[in-house]
This record gives structure tokens, C-alpha cells and sequence, in this order.
């Protein structure tokens, strides 16, 4: 992984501030941060946070929507070599304090408020062991003189974040990624997708997820192009955005731009610019495929640092290739193994392998979280044809995927039992729009109804939203169907919802 | 009982008054271990430490030490042990090296003043925010709940970073988890005959492994008994032996061979020694033939031994000479050093290990560049595995060199020639694109020892330049005892009018 790239966020960020000056970096709304401002502004950020004790390998959480005041604090603590920890804005706050006391967080850079959040007041019960600060809105007054040198001690080998995924069984699970790996991952991909200087990137997914994150904000960084992004709640405000800005590309997760498509404006919307991507919804209607579904896909992870599996090829597949995944992203090995067997077969689980997978899970060794011989098993199932294109099939657990997040079907089983003191079974349901939906079997006595609002209420204030089923059935104790092993047969209770 | 030292140290605290370690004027048990560490601790978090923190530590070996370094580990800061015996420039490297954030140091030993060489450099040294005498170390005023803290440490936590004491390139900074260190120290307890009675005599100094890992972690893992002392001198050894009953001598051999000959003129008593001490202090009814038993085998980044066998028995006959077999769950594996392909048992090559006591990384080091693909540490020693799989040790690969296309193993090399009838010593080295061997030994021939060598070696590997000298002295020796292979090689061009 030797390279004369810049290996690091430091010097990424001051190559491309020399170079792309008043560029501007980030669009998001009528927000505009340019790559000088951004430099600048975590160099102002970056003294106050050494001010606090930070330095090399402080974990430095970042809790903050999509926008300049999250680039800056992710830009600030990278430069000295702390350890990123992005906070999901959806998080409650026990959701909150678990992570931060997993993480190990010392410094919490926080928006004070964000779409009826009040961070303020919710982070204003949380106390974790090492969080010895909370900072509102990148306000620290003091400053720190040492910025240079610190910044020369960073290494590409250096852990850059610790993300976490959006599934979680109880025990969260945060990938730790190095600057080299992110970045020369991103440095890949960007070929691949053809991502430039002179592209405006149109991004939906989460910065504080691994999409948003790597193959958002990073890839932007690196290709020195423009990243677009909307918070706005009113679609013609993002259309408005979109006329405005006029991205070229566009990436995230196809069901959250559907509701711009479904806008009464849409039709008489100029949408020309967008010409590569995969929000096809929101791209100009020629290169549009004729199917989704015979366009390459993405299959990404946080584990992976984002896509792992693409194609560069952005138009219309034969028909035999339905469905494909592309190939292995550069630098990725891959096995695809059956689970009963363990031998290689051309369906199965896919395996990973190579420098761009993440070092380990934060507090867990590398033991626990690869095999001996190095392999990452995904827990994806895949199949693999002739052309060595890949097919996703689905989870290899009971994991739900749900517009681009992971569900865990026990943790919420265990808060609806733990806030109505009923049993629950919770599982996905297909769904055309979000891939799936999150629905819950109720036991109840004698299969007594179900007061639905209340406890949606209930569950809302322990998950976040896209935790809470879409979808409740009440059932009795007795009409649970069973399999031969008296465990539940998930197939069957999915059919009780089309009864 | 999870692998931590907040675990172990809280875990052994109910053996009371039970000693932990006893230096030359001071002791401490097992209640006052867990005390005074939980002091020392919150005046290091109140001084700014934090989980994570490299602590440099430089001081000889003594209960101070001990407190110190589990005080900190308990919290999870990153212990980093310096050597005593590092010169000014050095200790600069390896502080930089490891980003050392807090320095402990004592003011003086043995004509070092540490800390005047560090004090010129602290603009070079970005990291470091503060350094304490040993003497005057932070105190805590306020309450700091230690044992909270401690609880967020999990094994998989980096707990040090052990320098090597290679001496050839830029020093390597080797870093293990609570985790790797704890299974490496337990692996080798049954092997060496450790257990809660053992009164353990180390003297290597606790900032290498050999102090650290196989002495201070050996007693407290065991809730045994550790003796030592920071300048070993054989009368005071003695005493200091007897007073203590120590029941296991595990020093360096040359001091083994010079307490034992004070011993008798002191009339010291060591009958408390049990079989698996050193042998020279062994009475001679319990001592082995030479070879039956395992010479251990381990590095800093295995963490202490890998490989060995019950040290109070002899091998089978067939494995004199090795160095026993690999501990559970180690994976050893002998490859070809130019192809990377395992070969066949019995045959010589480059020895790779791996396995959950191996180091977690290397300061500003990639893992690729550290391990395999397949996550195997090259360990740049060179071996075979018998067919019993028993590990025979044949030297460093930098020793390796080659004849018109082939591999010489100088070791191999030379356990021929010490085979040979009259040879008390042998040396091999390359000269001139040929094998050469200085031989020391009486009535020896160059042309005997060619026809003898020819009848065990294959003939590339019969030495053709030959030395034959009378006296061990006449052997060119650096400072430490150890060949000059330099001046040896010389020695050699100069004689090949005796071949």
C-alpha cells in the first residue's frame, strides 16, 4: 500500500486546500463550505481540541447531520490523529450512551439540535467513564499552538474512525478503519465510478454511516469534486437544490429520493445534469435504465469500507445478468463458501479478504472477527455466475435490511418485551420500496388486540425510527407456528401478515 | 475471569498478605498490589491519562516498577517500557516511534540521566505532554471512581508496546492487547512448572519480555511469588536466593554457572530449588544430559516462548536438540524463503507462526506490511519440524546465505561439524561465494573434517575454506561476547592456503 497519494487525512486535506482553493467541497442546502474554508476551519477546531487533551488516538465522537458542521469536525480530529467516532442522529439517548461508553469516547463534538432533536438536553443525562467534554456546535474557545507537528506524527497505519453499524445484537459493533486503508479504497473506487474534479456529487446517505462517510465524503475529498447534500424535509427544496447545483452523479439508497419523484413539480423538473449514479429516480430521464434491476448494483458494508462489490459499466444488462452485484472492488479477494459444507461452491456465503476490510471490530481481537486465514465472512449470501458477475440473496442470519439500515430482530423483541412485558417476534417483511420492512407478532392473551399507537409511542422513545416495526400483528401464545424443533418458523409467521 | 489486569489484579487481591514481588529492599502482596494501584491510578487520571494514553516508563527492575505499570494497564493506558540501558538518541527514537504521551522516568541509573537527552528534543517529540520523575508522581484530589474505569477494558484493549532489542534498523515498537500477552504467559505456565507455590527467581529486567511477560505477568496469572533485583551481583543473588527460598532460578546461564560457583564457598543454601531451574545450581542428580530438554523458543512478538515442552522432563531422544513443540492453538509452519511455500518436515526453512498470542501490531507499521495474507508473522528465524513436530532452531535467516543457487544454513552447518570427534566449537560463515568454518578442536584436519562432513552433508554445504584454531579465545569476539562474523570472515579469506 506504498504510494505517493497522501495516506492520510492531514495531508489529503492540505494537498487538495492548496490545490482546489475555493472550490467548494460541500453543498448541502443553502449551506456551502469550500475546501480552503474547510481546512481552515478544522485547523481553528483542531487547536481547540488539543486544547482539551486531545491528541493521537483520542477517540473524538461527531454527532451531527449531514453538513459542513460534521465535515469540520471529522477534518479537525483526523488531522491530529484521533480516532473518529460518528454518532447515527437517529440514536436515542440509552442508544447514545451505549455507544458512548463503547467507544470509549473522551471528546463528544455534538449539534446542539437537529430535526426536533434536542441533543442538548438529551446528552444532558448521559454520563459515559472517559467522556470528559461535550462540545455544541464546533464551539471550543481555547486554543492549542502545537497543530504542525502533531499533524506530521499521523500515519497512514493510523486508526482513522471506529464506525458503527447500523444493526446491532445487543453488543455494538464498530468497524475500525485506518486512513490508508479508507482512503486508498476510496482512491479505487473513484476510478471505478469515474468520479473527478470537476464532478458534483449528489449524496443521501448518512455521513455517519459508512456510505456517507467513506464513499460520500472521502471519495469527494479525494477526487477534489463537490459533495451535495439536502436535510430539507420539503422535496421542492431539494429539487429546488438539485436545479440549482446541478450534480453529475448521484449515489446512496434509492428509496429516499422516491418521495422527490412522487413531488406534483417532478415532471417539469431539470434534472439533465445527473448523468452517472445509481438514484435513478432523480436522473435525467435518458440515461434512466429500463430496469433497475439490469443495472449493476453496489453491495457495501461498513466491515468492507463501504462498496465492495460494483461494476463500472453504468448501462442496461441482458436480461441473464438480472440482479448482478458487479465484481469484487480492486484489492478485495474473495471466496464464496457454502455454509453447511465449508467448501468453495458457486452459492453461498461471500468471504472477504484483503488490506481494505477493516482491522477489527473495536474491542474485539482480530480472533473474533476473521477467520485463521484472514477471511471476513460477511454473513452475505451471494451466487456467482459463469462471467464472475455476484448476485446478492439476502442475509445469511435473520438480519432485517431495511432502507439501507440493519435491524436486529432481537433487540427490538427485547425492548417491545421490555416496555409492554409481552413477548414479540420480529422479522422482515418484503417491501418494494425499502427492500424491507420491520414487522412484529405480539403474543397477547388469547390473541386480545393490540392498542398499536401506544406502543409504537412506547418503542419510539427507546429506538430509533427506523427500528419500530411498520407493522403489528397481535397473536395468541397458542398460534405461534412452531417447527418440529420447537423453534419458531419464521417463514410461516411472515404468511400470518397476508392472512 | 476475563484476560485483563484490572481482572487479574482485583482477582488476586483476596490472597492477602501473600507476597507478589520482592526486590532487593522491598516487598509487596498481593492486597497492597490492588491498593496501591488503585491509587496511582486516579493521580494518573487526574494527571490528564486516559484509556489509550502510551505511558513510557523507565526505571530498573523493582517493586516501583511493578505498581507503576499495573496501575496504568488497569486503566487501560498503553504501558510503554524503555530500556535502561538506552543512550540519549535512542530513547528519543523509540518515544517518538510509539507517540509516548507521558514519561515516567527516574533521574539516575547506572551513570544514564535520562530525561537531559529528552528534554532538547520535546519540539521533535509532538506527542508527549508531560514527563514525572519516578519519585514525584500526580496524586489524585478529588474521588476517581477507578474500578469504572477499569470495567471498560476488555482483552482485545492494546495494553503495551514492548520494544525489541534488535539493535539493526529503526527500533520496533511491538504492541499487544491485555488478550494476546495474558494467553502468551498462561501458555508457557504448565510448561515451565509454575504455579501458586513457585517462589520465581527473574532477573531480566521487566522492560524486554523476558522480564515483563515470563517473570512480573508469570506470578501474578500464577498468584505466585516474584524475586528479583535491579543490578544482579552473584553474592547478593545468593543471599538474596536463600533469604526468599526461591524455588525456580530462571537467570541467564552464565549467571547460573557464577552463582554456583560462589555457592559453595558462601555455603548459600538453595535447597528450596525445584527441578526446571537453571542446572548448574542444581544438585547433580537432577541435572539432564545436555540437549534432553526443550530450549524454549519465543520473541517479543509471540510475546515470550511459543514453543517448548515440560522443562522438568527429557524429550523423546529424537527431539534432543529442539526446542520442544508449539504451544496449543499456535500454528508453525516452516516455508521456503523464496517461494513462500511450506515445505516438508525435515527440512529447513524460514519459521512463520501465528495465533492468539501474537503481537496485535507494530507502531507506525501496516499489518500487510507485518503478516501474511493469510495472517502468519514471518519471523525471520530459521527452523525445521520434525515428523513428531518437534521445532528445531537453526539460526536467523540473516544468517542464511547462498552457494551457486543454494541455501546455507550456517547451523546446520556447524551441528554437523560439532559432531565430528575432537571438535569442541565450529563456525560457518560465507567467504567469497564459498562455505568456510573455523573449527576449534584438537588434532583436527581440514581434509578430515571435509570427509566426515561429506558422509551428513549434501556436498554444497561442506565448508571449503577451513580455519582450524586451538583455543576458544583465538575465536574473534565483539564486546558482548558474541562472534564478530565480520572479523571471522577476514580471518577465513586469509586462510585458505590451508584448505
Amino acid at each position: 500500500m506504498r504510494t505517493d497519494h497522501p495516506d492520510t487525512v492531514d495531508r489529503l486535506l492540505a494537498r487538495q486546500a492548496a490545490g482546489r482553493r475555493d472550490h467548494p467541497l460541500l453543498i448541502c442546502d443553502h449551506e456551502q463550505l469550500s475546501y480552503r474554508a474547510a481546512e481552515e476551519q478544522a485547523a481553528h477546531l483542531a487547536r481547540g481540541l488539543v486544547a482539551l487533551g486531545a491528541g493521537k488516538g483520542t477517540h473524538v465522537g461527531v454527532l451531527q447531520p449531514n453538513g459542513a458542521a460534521f465535515v469540520v469536525a471529522m477534518l479537525a480530529a483526523a488531522r491530529i490523529g484521533a480516532v473518529v467516532v460518528p454518532f447515527s442522529t437517529f440514536a436515542t439517548a440509552p442508544e447514545l450512551r451505549d455507544q458512548l461508553i463503547h467507544s470509549d469516547t473522551e471528546i463528544l463534538l455534538s449539534a446542539s439540535g437537529f430535526r426536533g432533536h434536542d441533543y442538548a438536553a438529551r446528552l444532558a443525562d448521559v454520563s459515559a467513564p472517559w467522556l470528559r467534554h461535550v462540545v455544541f456546535d464546533n464551539r471550543i474557545t481555547s486554543e492549542s499552538a502545537m497543530l504542525p507537528a502533531l499533524e506530521y506524527d499521523v500515519d497512514g497505519c493510523d486508526p482513522l474512525a471506529i464506525i458503527y453499524t447500523s444493526g446491532s445484537t445487543g453488543v455494538p459493533k464498530g468497524a475500525v478503519h485506518t486512513h490508508e486503508s479508507l482512503l486508498g479504497h476510496q482512491r479505487n473506487l473513484n476510478g471505478i465510478r469515474g468520479l473527478a474534479a470537476d464532478d458534483r456529487l449528489f449524496c443521501n446517505s448518512p455521513f455517519f454511516w459508512i456510505g456517507g462517510f467513506a464513499f460520500g465524503l472521502l471519495a469527494t475529498l479525494l477526487a477534489g469534486s463537490t459533495l451535495v447534500c439536502s436535510n430539507a424535509t420539503d422535496p421542492a427544496e431539494t429539487l429546488d437544490l438539485l436545479e440549482r447545483v446541478r450534480p453529475t452523479v448521484t449515489n446512496g439508497f434509492a428509496a429516499g429520493v422516491a418521495h422527490l419523484a412522487r413531488h406534483p413539480s417532478f415532471p417539469d423538473r431539470d434534472l439533465s445534469s445527473v448523468r452517472r449514479g445509481n438514484l435513478y429516480p432523480i436522473m435525467a430521464p435518458d440515461v434512466r435504465p429500463r430496469d433497475p434491476e439490469l443495472r449493476h448494483g453496489m453491495l457495501g458494508m461498513t466491515e468492507g469500507g463501504s462498496v465492495v462489490l460494483l461494476s463500472g459499466d453504468e448501462t442496461d444488462q441482458p436480461e441473464h445478468r438480472r440482479g448482478s452485484f458487479g465484481k469484487p472492488a480492486p484489492g478485495f479477494e474473495t471466496r464464496v463458501v457454502d455454509p453447511d459444507t465449508g467448501e468453495t461452491a458457486a452459492t453461498g456465503e461471500l468471504y472477504l479478504r484483503g488490506p481494505y476490510l477493516m482491522q477489527h471490530y473495536h474491542k474485539r481481537s482480530r480472533e473474533e472477527c476473521f477467520d485463521a486465514d484472514g477471511w471476513f465472512h460477511t454473513g452475505d449470501l451471494v451466487r456467482v455466475d459463469d462471467d464472475g458477475f455476484f448476485y446478492f440473496l439476502g442475509r445469511r442470519g435473520s438480519m432485517i435490511k431495511t432502507a439501507g439500515a440493519n435491524v436486529s430482530p432481537v433487540e427490538v423483541e427485547r425492548v417491545i418485551a421490555s416496555v409492554s412485558g409481552m413477548a414479540a417476534y420480529v422479522l422482515g417483511l418484503p417491501d418494494s420500496e425499502r427492500g424491507q420492512i420491520v414487522a412484529a407478532v405480539v403474543v397477547t392473551p388469547d390473541g386480545a388486540s393490540l392498542d398499536v399507537a401506544r406502543l409504537r409511542e412506547e418503542l419510539e422513545a427507546e429506538l430509533s425510527s427506523y427500528k419500530v416495526p411498520r407493522r403489528f400483528l397481535a397473536v395468541a401464545a397458542a398460534d405461534i407456528p412452531l417447527m418440529s424443533s420447537g423453534k419458531v418458523d419464521i417463514r410461516r409467521l411472515a404468511e400470518l401478515f397476508d392472512a | 475471569m476475563p484476560d485483563t489486569i484490572d481482572a487479574l489484579v482485583r482477582g488476586r487481591a483476596d490472597l492477602g498478605d501473600k507476597p507478589f514481588l520482592i526486590d532487593t529492599t522491598s516487598r509487596i502482596d498481593y492486597a497492597e498490589l490492588a491498593d496501591t494501584t488503585s491509587e496511582l491510578a486516579a493521580g494518573f487520571v487526574a494527571a490528564g491519562v486516559t484509556k489509550g494514553s502510551r505511558v513510557g516508563l523507565i526505571m530498573p527492575n523493582g517493586v516501583r516498577w511493578a505498581q507503576i505499570a499495573l496501575a496504568l494497564t488497569r486503566i487501560g493506558a498503553v504501558l510503554v517500557p524503555l530500556s535502561t540501558l538506552l543512550t540519549g538518541p535512542e530513547l528519543v527514537a523509540q518515544l517518538e516511534v510509539a507517540s509516548v504521551r507521558y514519561l515516567i522516568s527516574v533521574e539516575e541509573f547506572r551513570g544514564h540521566r535520562y530525561l537531559d537527552a529528552v528534554h532538547p528534543e520535546r519540539a521533535n517529540l509532538p506527542a508527549l505532554r508531560d514527563i514525572w520523575h519516578a519519585d514525584d508522581l500526580p496524586t489524585s484530589g478529588a474521588d476517581v471512581d477507578i474500578d469504572a474505569l477499569a470495567d471498560t477494558v476488555v482483552p482485545a484493549d492494546p495494553m503495551v508496546v514492548m520494544f525489541t532489542s534488535g539493535s539493526s534498523g529503526p527500533p520496533k515498537g511491538v504492541l499487544h492487547s491485555h488478550g494476546n500477552a495474558l494467553t502468551a504467559v498462561r501458555a508457557g505456565l504448565s510448561g515451565r512448572r509454575i504455579d501458586a507455590d513457585t517462589r520465581l527467581y527473574v532477573p531480566m529486567p521487566f522492560f524486554w519480555v523476558g522480564g515483563f511477560g515470563t517473570g512480573l505477568l508469570t506470578v501474578l496469572l500464577a498468584g505466585a511469588t516474584l524475586v528479583t533485583e535491579a543490578i544482579p551481583e552473584p553474592r547478593a543473588t545468593l543471599r538474596l536466593m536463600e533469604r526468599e527460598r526461591v524455588t525456580s532460578f530462571r537467570g541467564w546461564p552464565a549467571q547460573a554457572e557464577a552463582l554456583a560457583r560462589h555457592a559453595a564457598e558462601l555455603g548459600a543454601d538453595l535447597s528450596a530449588l525445584r527441578p526446571g531451574s537453571l542446572e548448574a545450581l542444581l544438585p547433580p542428580d537432577q541435572r539432564s544430559a545436555p540437549g534432553a530438554r526443550a530450549n524454549l523458543l519465543g520473541m517479543t512478538e509471540s510475546f515470550g516462548p511459543y514453543c517448548g515442552y515440560a522443562m522438568d522432563t527429557d524429550m523423546p531422544r529424537s527431539a534432543w536438540g529442539s526446542c520442544g513443540k508449539p504451544f496449543d492453538g499456535m500454528d508453525v509452519r516452516i516455508v521456503d524463503r523464496s517461494t513462500g511455500a511450506a515445505v516438508a518436515a525435515g527440512t529447513v526453512g524460514e519459521i512463520q507462526i501465528r495465533g492468539p498470542q501474537m503481537l496485535r501490531g507494530m507502531c507506525r507499521r501496516s499489518r500487510e506490511d507485518l503478516f501474511t495474507v493469510d495472517g502468519f508473522y514471518p519471523t525471520g528465524d530459521l527452523g525445521l519440524l520434525d515428523a513428531d513436530g518437534f521445532l528445531f532452531y537453526h539460526g536467523r535467516c540473516d544468517d542464511m546465505f547462498k552457494v551457486s543457487g543454494a541455501s546455507v544454513y550456517p547451523s546446520e552447518v556447524v551441528a554437523a561439524l560439532r559432531e565430528i570427534d575432537g571438535v569442541r566449537a565450529a563456525f560457518v560463515t560465507e567467504v567469497n561465494g564459498q562455505v568456510g568454518a573455523a573449527v576449534v578442536g584438537d588434532g583436527l584436519t581440514a581434509e578430515r573434517l571435509r570427509s566426515q562432513a561429506r558422509e551428513v552433508l549434501s556436498s554444497f554445504k561442506v565448508p571449503t575454506v577451513w580455519l582450524l584454531l586451538d583455543a576458544d579465545d583465538d575465536v574473534p569476539r565483539g564486546s558482548t561476547g558474541k562472534v564478530d562474523v565480520r572479523r571471522l570472515r577476514e580471518l577465513l579469506a586469509s586462510a585458505v592456503d590451508i584448505r
